[in-house]
């Protein structure tokens, strides 16, 4: 019995390390992030960067054609949403420090046990980064810019080469835009910067906007910059949406729009109305030349010891209708006009972080993609009824009419 | 509700402090300090109780009374519940105020990873949690660097990871150890707890390497709150960390019969004699 005992506990303490790692395995900011989706319209292939892979995955169909890497790798994890070069090339930043580059026209397949898996054709690292990419990069002529939480933004030429650097006060969490000519970089640091893309010179750098920026900054037609603040100047645990004049970063509104919850993306903006939701579950229509709100969609007050649901992800805007969804998995569509909600579904066990995008297929229909945090599925396709034409990853065991769910 | 009654205020008063502080390892130092204080009255309370439960296992009457029903358990546990009644032991004395400080203490690791909001989700949830007179704004993103390392991430398998986890197996191994209480001769719970002071250690050290190094933080200064408020009620065993030489059968000059006792939980008046260094006198001591 004394000899068992020593084994016995052993073996106890054993197992539990096994279980805790399962809980803590990998890169812990892997379950932190969402899914990462960028869409190839010519070729009819979505890119899905989440979890140890990268997938390529046909439009029309949902099947997986390929994945990066082949075979899973420890610590290798992805959540920043892949871009792709004028030269074909697939870019994309990991959760462990390193870009990569791979072209998903040259596909090798790889043994993976008793698996055959196609992998594209690795072109190149990048190692510079001492800390993780949540951002995506962004591609202009030939080079690739690349946000790191390190403060630090990365220009990188098609072969990985650093061609520049720039410091910012705090991380970057989102993929910058650009105007073609400029690069718009959000800050956490409660700035954006216009910088140049050849040299990296700041060209200028905005006044402190009340809050951590977080998302991508939408570029008007006119040359205005819209950008949503998690914080404000004005309101305890409210945000702002702040309009700039993207030659000289001015505040072109008097003040900037406050609203009761923070604003974590970029607004979607048509016709000079921009539309966005906040963290407290409700969703605003305002007029982009003066940041007047136009309605507002809200929810009922939660119940004790609740909250309302948050909406993060830049919304969609098809038509006539706004769709977009919240953390606790619910799909709404509104109508532009009114504001009023036209239908909701509900995604089970899902919930929904990440903007939400459309493919026009070559005979004009459209495909509503929509990455979930929360399922084995991380992404679905619906129709514009909120009608499921298919998930991914597929699994014959997963009843498709199951998925979707009333929202009531 | 465990999100508003529990979270929510550690939440926020975490954000308070880094406030003031403008540094968040200072502020989860300060903060375990002030939850360890104001869970003072129930640690003091649960060690109360732990020895008066000593005393009466060690008392002669209830080493007798075993003895006398040592083949009728029912009749053992009912003269037991009566010599608890006559000694004012309340058997659950020891447990409920630990029970009650487990919520706090798991509220608390909950609480720093929230408000680390090192990565997009995280900070996201954070927004739920505070309470409108603290102006979040400014606080975000909350400054993650103490003594150059950032708190929201884990260290990982490197030269300064393996040094904070040893930090954090080494505070728990002398917490573990100095808290001990003596064991009874014979006492099942011994091997156990000797077990637990050998396999807790590596466990928090393991956990150290692999979770955000704010909880290697917490770790490190909750053992030595620890260490401290035991050392102030002189509840500490400091002997217990000078390693004792195993006992070899024969040289026990006393008590032949009775099981052997773990080598580092010794009876309290052992402990707290100076030593005569010899295993012999020791064991004599125990009787």
């Amino acid at each position: 019995m004394k000899k068992i005992r020593p084994v016995l506990l052993i073996s106890t303490f054993i197992f539990v390390l096994f279980l805790l790692s399962a809980c803590a395995g990998g890169d812990p900011t892997a379950l932190n992030t969402w899914p990462g989706v960028t869409i190839d319209a010519e070729k009819q292939i979505a890119y899905l960067a989440f979890g140890n892979f990268v997938q390529g995955i046909d439009l029309q169909s949902g099947e997986s054609l390929w994945r990066f890497p082949a075979k899973q790798e420890r610590n290798l994890s992805f959540a920043a949403p892949p871009a792709l070069t004028a030269d074909g090339q697939l870019v994309v930043g990991a959760l462990n420090k390193i870009v990569y580059s791979f072209d998903p026209n040259q596909l090798e397949t790889v043994a993976d046990g008793d698996n055959q898996v196609k992998t594209p054709a690795q072109k190149w690292m990048f190692e510079g980064a001492d800390n993780n990419y949540y951002g995506g990069a962004l591609v202009l002529g030939e080079k690739v810019f690349i946000p790191n939480i390190n403060f630090i933004l990365y220009a990188l030429n098609q072969t990985g080469q650093e061609q520049w650097k720039f410091t910012a006060e705090n991380a970057l969490w989102s993929t910058p835009a650009t105007d073609g000519e400029t690069i718009y970089l959000g800050a956490m640091d409660h700035k954006i910067y216009a910088l140049d893309p050849e040299s990296g010179r700041t060209i200028w750098i905005s006044e402190e906007l009340g809050g951590a920026i977080v998302g991508t900054p939408t570029l008007g037609p006119d040359g205005q910059l819209f950008i949503g603040a998690i914080g404000s100047s004005f309101e305890n645990l409210g945000g702002d949406v702040h309009a700039l004049d993207a030659q000289t970063g001015r505040m072109l509104w008097d003040q900037p729009l406050t609203v009761s919850a923070w604003v974590w993306s970029g607004p979607a903006l048509q016709d000079g109305i921009l539309y966005f939701g906040d963290l407290n579950g409700s969703f605003y229509a305002a007029q982009a030349a003066d940041g007047k709100i136009i309605w507002k969609n809200e929810l009922p007050a939660p119940a004790l010891f609740s909250s309302n649901p948050k909406i993060l992800g830049t919304p969609l805007i098809l038509d006539d209708r706004i769709y977009y969804g919240d953390d606790r998995g619910v799909l709404r569509i509104l109508d532009k006009q009114s504001g009023e909600e036209l239908t909701c579904r509900k995604v089970q066990n899902s919930k929904i972080y990440g903007p939400i995008q459309n493919f026009v297929a070559p005979d004009g229909s459209n495909t509503i993609l929509v990455p979930l945090n929360g399922r084995a599925e991380t992404l679905i396709a619906l129709d514009e009824e909120l009608g499921l034409k298919w998930f991914f990853p597929f699994n014959e065991k997963v009843e498709k009419d199951k998925i979707l769910g009333s929202c009531q | 509700m465990w999100e508003t009654l529990i979270i929510e205020p550690m939440v926020n008063s975490l954000l308070v402090i880094y406030r003031f502080l403008g540094n968040f390892g200072v502020a989860i130092i300060l903060f375990t300090i002030l939850i360890r204080l104001l869970t003072h009255p129930l640690t003091a309370q649960q060690l109360k109780s732990t020895h008066k439960m000593q005393e009466f296992q060690k008392s002669k009457e209830w080493i007798e009374t075993q003895k006398k029903y040592k083949d009728d358990k029912t009749k053992l546990q009912q003269e037991q519940m009566k010599m608890y009644q006559q000694m004012g032991i309340n058997p659950l004395g020891s447990c409920l105020p630990l029970l009650i400080q487990f919520p706090i203490i798991i509220g608390l690791y909950q609480a720093i990873i929230r408000v680390l909001g090192g990565a997009p989700i995280q900070l996201a949830d954070l927004y739920h949690l505070v309470y409108p007179f603290i102006d979040i704004s400014k606080l975000v993103p909350i400054n993650n660097i103490f003594l150059g390392l950032n708190l929201s991430q884990p260290l990982g398998y490197t030269v300064i990871g393996f040094v904070v986890a040893a930090f954090v197996a080494g505070t728990t191994f002398i917490q573990s150890k100095v808290m001990a209480p003596p064991a009874q001769p014979g006492e099942q719970g011994a091997q156990m707890t000797q077990a637990m002071n050998m396999y807790m250690p590596l466990l928090m050290g393991y956990l150290a390497l692999t979770f955000a190094f704010g909880l290697s933080l917490y770790f490190i200064a909750g053992n030595i709150i620890s260490i401290a408020q035991y050392a102030m009620m002189g509840k500490v065993n400091w002997r217990n960390l000078i390693p004792t030489r195993l006992k070899i059968p024969g040289l026990t000059s006393s008590a032949p019969s009775a099981p052997e006792p773990s080598t580092d939980q010794k009876p309290e008046k052992t402990t707290k004699k100076p030593s005569s260094g010899t295993p012999t006198k020791k064991a004599s001591a125990k009787k």
